[in-house]
């Protein structure tokens, strides 16, 4: 058993040599590697060969490391997508707010702290209403027939911009800054209905499919 | 190879793992699914019986 302990740390090494390094995949791996040698020496085989025999099983580690490194892909791809999106957003927002803050020093308009605070506070709200909107769109009702669902975004849209119109007269603003700070409030709302539809627009195409099915 | 899959379904929420202490002193680790890997199953069923659907239609009733 202490011959057989051995062996199996001296594996796990050539394991970390061979580049799977994480504790815990590896405290996996032996995890598995000592089942699979019970298993073998219960049947009748002696340690020696059920080692050898389950490390072949399980692989070299120039074999398995590829598939592993496969796992952070996936997730270091959908970060990447978020970030530019993130990153899109804010150079967009950035390059609004400094054409006002080099305009301000220069003393071209008047910019007051409530100014400054609504407009972060603006950057703020489109991306809370981009990840509200995606969360909403998951959750609406599924709609099977195919025209209630598009009189439903019909009244929606039609409903939206009446609200907004409405809105708009309510707010008299002369200033242009203000006007640009109402323009990003109201886009954040859009990005929000946009995300809600194309998703839940996805999921009733999806049921639709599938009762027909 | 099992456990990179396992991981990658970890990490995607699915699957959650522990590790339990035996009798024998050794741990092993159980895997059991979650409400999120039942919705993502279902999803992938959707799709896979959309294909299913098409690849029917495409090549006549009596493949299905």
């Amino acid at each position: 058993m202490r011959d057989l302990n051995a062996k199996i740390a001296e594996w796990r090494a050539r394991m970390a040599a061979g580049g799977i390094k994480a504790p815990a995949v590896l405290d996996e791996l032996e995890s598995h590697l000592r089942d699979d040698i019970e298993r073998r020496m219960r049947l009748g085989v002696d340690s020696c060969s059920a080692f050898t025999a389950a490390a072949q099983q399980l692989g070299p580690p120039a074999a398995l490391k590829p598939e592993f490194e496969k796992v952070a892909r996936p997730r270091k791809q959908i970060l990447a997508r978020w970030k530019s999106v993130v990153a899109g957003t804010l150079f967009a927002y950035s390059a609004v707010f400094i054409t006002w803050l080099v305009e301000w020093r220069m003393g071209k308009i008047e910019i007051t702290g409530m100014e400054l605070v609504l407009t972060l506070g603006s950057m703020l709200t489109t991306l809370l209403f981009g990840f509200a909107g995606r969360s909403i769109g998951a959750r609406i009702p599924l709609v099977a027939n195919e025209q209630k669902q598009a009189v439903f975004v019909l009244m929606a849209v039609f409903l939206g911009g009446a609200s907004l119109r409405l809105l708009w007269n309510c707010l008299s603003f002369d200033q242009l800054v203000q006007a640009q700070i109402i323009l990003l409030w109201t886009l954040s709302p859009l990005l929000g209905v946009g995300h809600c539809f194309s998703v839940w627009n996805d999921r009733c195409y999806t049921a639709r499919k599938q009762i027909k099915a | 190879m099992l456990y990179p899959v396992l991981h990658r379904m970890e990490n995607n929420g699915w699957i959650k793992s522990r590790w339990v202490k035996m009798e024998n002193g050794r741990k092993r680790k159980y895997y059991s699914l979650k409400e999120d890997g039942k919705n993502a199953l279902d999803e992938q069923r959707t799709q896979w019986l959309k294909v299913h659907g098409v690849l029917t239609q495409l090549w006549g009733e009596k493949y299905a």
